[in-house]
């Protein structure tokens, strides 16, 4: 039996527009084991990226506790958030969520600023990892001079940056051409064979085979919670 | 670290080339206006300051309140002056602005009718750093004599004068005997020196004193000297305090009425470089929530990775006040380019080296420090603002 690394103990999520109260979660129970590919399926609007907002510590549950390394973080100041997110999480959007102004080298290199990494080991680091994702030539291109496709291979380089054990990805596929999305669940099966968490968030139906363990949710609670024999 | 957000904010700035600047030359204007204000009045002070050291302390100064036209002053008031206790000596000279020609060129001049008997000479070479530095001195029984000041002799004219050559002062031809060393100031070294007797001859002035400077006695106060003699030509004239036409001045006196004028036009200077820079101040802050705003998503990203509260905030202010740094950098280049402009035409068309640009290290350390704290002050707000976002929020942010 493998090691709890995130685990949702009856989170509950309700976002307040004022006038309408909106439950996003309803009363989540989900436990992460280090060493899985978990992908938390759903249309939009089920509650599936609020679910990976919370197991990625960015946002805190109305009830409920998240445990991260069976550390209860629901109530920790955004600071302590941001610096357990920092060392422990990479994350890795839809939307790239790349810095424009930044090289490929210095987006790959700000989780690093952060945790306080001197800079050559920063710039060796990010050297490397930008390698490993194939965009040795790319050092110094800025996102926009590089294709979506290697937008998110940046994206997963930097995600790695902290070297961290649990790897979020929400859609990383999704504003991606076929091509270039295998690519991508390429890296990231092969960072799970390597040993990483990965969770990834989706609606695509066809990246199911990808994952060891596949959770269903519709309006904000798990349908479906199923182990797979690759 | 610090470096690190430098770098991350240099990125940002080149981005937004346009707005960083515009936003830099309201800080750079503000700057600049502080820089060459203070400087310029500083250095007046500062040559004001140093006018009077060189008259020591223990001299009086008899002046007309008003310097238009002919003095109140006459020589009676001078002989008057002489009798009262604790004053050794006391003597008068005629300072009148006056056409002196040189080679057909035709410019005007400090005309100063000097007594030459040996009490007043003494006066007034304690009283200045009088030093003939070509050909000799008046003497007694000099008549058409001329002495120049440095500036009168060299630069006055296209051609310098040297000694031995021939001006023409009020139509009456003069010889030059000698060169006067510079005093530093252009004003009195535009000086043009003749005997008394001939001055006066020439301006039909022969009772008038323009100026009459006292020498106290040793273990005198000048201070009450000072007030007999004003008692002493208060009498004499049947005047009061308030309506005497006259000061009688110790040097202390005169260094402080000034230095209070000085304060003040200081307190308007910077009332109004504070205005600016407010006004420059306002033009960061507004930049800030612009950019705030603009930079919600990547404020997200930032804090996704790893970012705390505390280090968006110090991004933020780090930007705000790089921005106002560099305007007070280039604003006090220009400040001293500005200031010493100032200087060259004051010299130039005023003929008057008071106005001195006076540069300490003290007025340019503060300048940049203070331009930092305007940085960090005007991007405070805004630098709150987008570090207690939430990071879902604003990753969620769309231009």
């Amino acid at each position: 039996m493998s090691k709890t690394i995130v685990e949702l103990d009856n989170v509950t999520k309700t976002y307040d527009l004022g006038k309408v109260k909106v439950k996003a979660l309803r009363g989540i129970n989900l436990k992460v084991k280090q060493g899985e590919f978990l992908i938390i399926m759903g249309a939009s609007g089920s509650g599936k990226s609020t679910c990976m907002n919370m197991i990625g510590c960015l946002d805190v549950p109305t009830s409920g506790r998240v445990l991260l390394d069976g550390i209860n973080i629901s109530t920790l100041s955004e600071s302590k958030l941001a610096l357990i997110r920092g060392r422990k999480i990479g994350f890795v959007f839809q939307q790239f969520n790349l810095i424009p102004s930044m090289t490929a080298l210095e987006n790959v290199e700000l989780p690093m600023i952060f945790q306080g990494v001197d800079k050559k080991t920063r710039r060796e680091r990010a050297t490397k990892l930008l390698n490993q994702v194939g965009l040795g030539r790319r050092l110094e291109h800025k996102p926009n001079e590089l294709s979506g496709g290697e937008r998110q291979r940046v994206a997963i380089a930097r995600a790695l940056a902290n070297n961290p054990s649990l790897i979020l990805a929400d859609e990383p596929t999704g504003n991606l051409d076929s091509k270039a999305g295998r690519e991508v669940m390429k890296i990231l099966t092969d960072l799970h064979k390597e040993g990483k968490t990965v969770v990834m968030v989706t609606h695509d139906p066809s990246l199911i085979n990808y994952a060891d363990r596949i959770v269903h949710i519709k309006d904000g609670i798990i349908l479906k919670d199923n182990k797979r024999r690759k | 670290m610090i470096l690190d957000y430098f770098n991350i904010i240099l990125n940002d700035l080149k981005h937004k080339r346009l707005r960083s600047w515009l936003t830099i030359i309201g800080i750079i204007i503000s700057i600049a206006s502080i820089v060459s204000l203070i400087s310029l009045a500083q250095g007046f002070k500062a040559g004001v300051n140093k006018q009077f050291e060189n008259m020591g302390s223990d001299k009086i100064t008899i002046a007309p309140k008003i310097f238009v036209g002919s003095s109140p002053l006459t020589k009676i008031d001078l002989e008057k002056v002489k009798q009262v206790n604790g004053v050794k000596s006391a003597s008068g000279i005629i300072y009148k602005i006056a056409p002196l020609t040189f080679s057909n060129q035709r410019k005007y001049a400090y005309l100063t009718g000097l007594p030459l008997d040996k009490e007043s000479k003494e006066l007034f070479e304690s009283m200045k750093s009088f030093k003939i530095v070509e050909g000799r001195d008046l003497k007694p029984g000099d008549k058409y004599k001329i002495l120049l000041g440095s500036y009168a002799a060299d630069g006055l004219f296209d051609k310098r004068i040297k000694v031995g050559d021939s001006v023409t002062l009020l139509g009456k031809k003069f010889r030059v005997v000698g060169i006067v060393g510079s005093f530093g100031d252009r004003e009195d070294d535009s000086a043009v020196y003749v005997p008394v007797t001939i001055a006066r001859n020439l301006l039909n002035e022969p009772n008038a004193e323009d100026l009459i400077f006292v020498q106290v006695d040793k273990g005198s106060e000048p201070e009450v000297v000072a007030k007999s003699i004003e008692k002493k030509l208060d009498n004499l004239y049947g005047v009061t305090d308030k309506t005497e036409p006259f000061l009688v001045l110790t040097n202390e006196d005169l260094s402080k009425r000034i230095n209070d004028l000085l304060i003040v036009v200081q307190v308007i200077f910077l009332g109004i470089a504070f205005i600016s820079i407010l006004v420059g101040g306002v033009g960061i802050t507004t930049t800030m929530y612009t950019s705030v705003v603009e930079k919600t998503k990547e404020i997200g990203i930032m804090k996704a990775v790893g970012a705390r509260n505390s280090d968006i905030l110090a991004i933020f202010l780090a930007e705000s006040s790089l921005i106002s740094l560099i305007g007070g950098i280039i604003g006090l280049g220009i400040g001293v380019v500005l200031a010493k402009l100032v200087q060259i035409i004051s010299v130039r068309a005023m003929a008057t080296s008071l106005i001195q640009v006076y540069l300490t290290w003290q007025l340019l350390l503060g300048v940049l420090v203070f331009s930092l704290f305007i940085g960090l002050l005007s991007g405070l707000s805004p630098a709150i603002k987008a570090s207690k976002m939430t990071p879902v929020k604003a990753l969620r942010f769309s231009m």
